[in-house]
C-alpha cells in the first residue's frame, strides 16, 4: 500500500513538474521590443528634435572633421550585421564632454569629448556604444517611459516651440537604465573587436573620466547620463580579446582633428 | 497490513455526510477569505480536521483528504506570490520565462484542484468514497489502517530476568 503511495506522489510531482518546464521553455514570442515604432513616425520625430536641437546648439560643419568621422563610422558599419539607419554625426559646439544618441540615427557629439579623448580609436568606442543604443532602440524607449509615445508626438505636432526644446533637452540629459547602458557597452565592446579597434579603450575612457569626475568638475555630463558604476568599468577594462588580436589603426591624425575644432 | 471496513452510504447518517462534504466548501469560503495569503486556508482546514477527530472515519477520511490536498496548493501559491513580491521589488520588474512557467502552473494546479474538490463535495454529499491521486490513497492509509495502540498502551510489569 505505501508503495502505491509514494509511486502516485511521484506521478503527481512528475506532473506538475512537467507542466512548469513545459511552459518555461515554451516559446511564447512576445515582442523583444515592446516599444518598436514605424520608421516614418522615428524619421518624423527625429525631424522635430533635430530642429529644436539645432535652436539650442551650435553645431559645426566642416569638410575634414565630417571627413574624418567617416572614416571612422565606415570601419565600424562595415563590421556590424544589421545597420539599422543612416547614421549622422553632429558635432556640437559646447565643452560639455558628452555624446548622446537621439532618434533614427542621429549621434552627437559635443566638442568637449573630442577635445577630452586621446585618439581616434577611443571616438570610434564611444560612437560604437551610441550606436548600440540607436540599434536597440533605447532612445525610443526612454522617451515612451518618461513621457509616452503619443503625448510626445502630439506635442511635436503640435509644434508649440517651447515645450517641444525642453523636452529635447530632458531627453538629452537624462540617463538611460543601467540595463540598456550595459547592453550598449556590449555592443560596443563586441563591435570594437570586429573593427580591429581595442575593446579596452571604453573601460580606458571610463576610468580616465571617473578620475577627472573626482576632481570636482562638472562639465562632466557623460557620467551623468551615462552613469558609470566600478561593474562596467571593471567589465569593459577587462574585456577579453583572443590573443591574435591585434589592433588596425584608423588612419587619422588625432592631433590634427583636435586643432581642427574652434 | 489490515484496514478498517469502508463505512456504506446506507449506514451513514445526514449529518455525517453534511460534515464530510463541509470538509471541502470549507476551503473555497476561507480561500475567498484569504486570497492574499495563501495561509488563511490553511489555517481553517486544520482547525476543521481537528474539529471533526470525534466524528466517524468517513467524515476524517475526507476532512484530511481536504487538507493534505490544500497544502500543497498553499505552498505553490505562497511561492508565486513571493516570486512576485521579487520580482516587484527588487528584480526591476524582470520576467524570467521559468516564472510565467510556473504562474501557469500554479494556474493548473489550483483549477485542478477546484474541479477535483467540487466533485469530492458532492461524492461526500452522497455518502460516496472519492480517492484523490496520492492524497486519496494516503489519507485511507491514515485513517482506516488498524493500528493495535490498545495492546501497547497497557504497561504489563515483568518479574526480574
Amino acid at each position: 500500500m505505501s508503495g502505491k503511495i509514494w509511486k502516485e506522489l511521484l506521478i503527481l510531482l512528475a506532473i506538475f513538474g512537467l507542466i512548469w518546464i513545459a511552459f518555461s521553455y515554451y516559446n511564447y514570442e512576445i515582442d523583444a521590443n515592446p516599444f518598436a515604432i514605424k520608421a516614418e513616425t522615428e524619421q518624423e520625430m527625429a525631424d522635430f528634435m533635430n530642429e529644436y536641437m539645432l535652436q539650442d546648439f551650435e553645431t559645426i560643419n566642416q569638410a575634414p572633421l565630417d571627413s574624418v568621422l567617416g572614416v571612422i563610422m565606415t570601419r565600424l558599419t562595415t563590421h556590424m550585421d544589421t545597420v539599422s539607419y543612416d547614421y549622422q554625426i553632429h558635432v556640437i559646439r559646447d565643452s560639455q564632454i558628452n555624446a548622446f544618441t537621439s532618434l533614427n540615427g542621429n549621434i552627437y557629439i559635443f566638442t568637449g569629448l573630442i577635445e577630452e579623448l586621446g585618439s581616434a580609436e577611443e571616438l570610434a568606442v564611444i560612437l560604437a556604444h551610441e550606436i548600440g543604443h540607436a540599434e536597440q532602440k533605447h532612445v525610443i524607449e526612454k522617451i515612451a517611459k518618461t513621457i509616452g509615445m503619443e503625448a510626445f508626438f502630439s506635442i511635436a505636432t503640435g509644434g508649440d516651440a517651447v515645450l517641444m526644446s525642453e523636452l529635447t533637452k530632458l531627453g538629452i540629459s537624462t540617463a538611460f537604465d543601467r540595463k540598456n547602458e550595459e547592453a550598449a557597452d556590449d555592443f560596443a565592446l563586441e563591435l570594437a573587436k570586429k573593427s580591429k579597434i581595442n575593446p579596452r579603450r571604453l573601460g580606458q575612457f571610463f576610468i580616465r573620466l571617473k578620475r577627472k569626475n573626482s576632481t570636482a568638475l562638472d562639465d562632466l555630463e557623460f557620467i551623468r547620463t551615462h552613469p558609470l558604476d566600478s561593474d562596467r568599468i571593471q567589465k569593459s577594462s577587462d574585456y577579453k580579446t583572443p590573443n591574435s588580436f591585434k589592433e588596425k589603426p584608423l588612419n587619422i591624425d588625432w592631433d590634427q582633428v583636435q586643432q581642427m575644432l574652434p | 497490513m489490515e484496514y478498517h471496513e469502508l463505512e456504506q452510504p446506507d449506514n451513514l447518517s445526514k449529518k455525517e455526510k453534511e460534515d464530510a462534504m463541509g470538509a471541502y466548501l470549507m476551503m473555497f469560503a476561507a480561500m475567498g477569505a484569504g486570497l492574499p495569503l495563501p495561509i488563511i486556508n490553511l489555517i481553517a482546514a486544520v482547525i476543521y480536521y481537528f474539529v471533526q477527530q470525534k466524528n466517524s472515519r468517513f467524515v476524517k477520511f475526507h476532512s484530511m483528504q481536504s487538507l493534505f490536498s490544500q497544502l500543497p496548493t498553499t505552498l505553490i501559491n505562497a511561492g508565486a506570490l513571493y516570486w512576485t513580491l521579487q520580482i516587484f521589488f527588487f528584480k526591476d520588474l524582470e520576467i524570467s520565462d521559468p516564472y510565467i512557467g510556473y504562474l501557469i502552473m500554479a494556474g493548473i494546479l489550483n483549477i485542478l484542484y477546484f474541479i477535483f474538490s467540487i466533485i469530492g463535495a458532492v461524492k461526500a454529499r452522497k455518502g460516496h468514497m472519492y480517492y484523490f491521486l496520492f492524497f486519496g490513497k494516503l489519507c485511507y492509509h491514515q485513517v482506516y489502517k488498524i493500528t493495535n495502540t490498545s495492546e501497547n498502551n497497557t504497561v504489563r510489569n515483568q518479574p526480574p530476568m
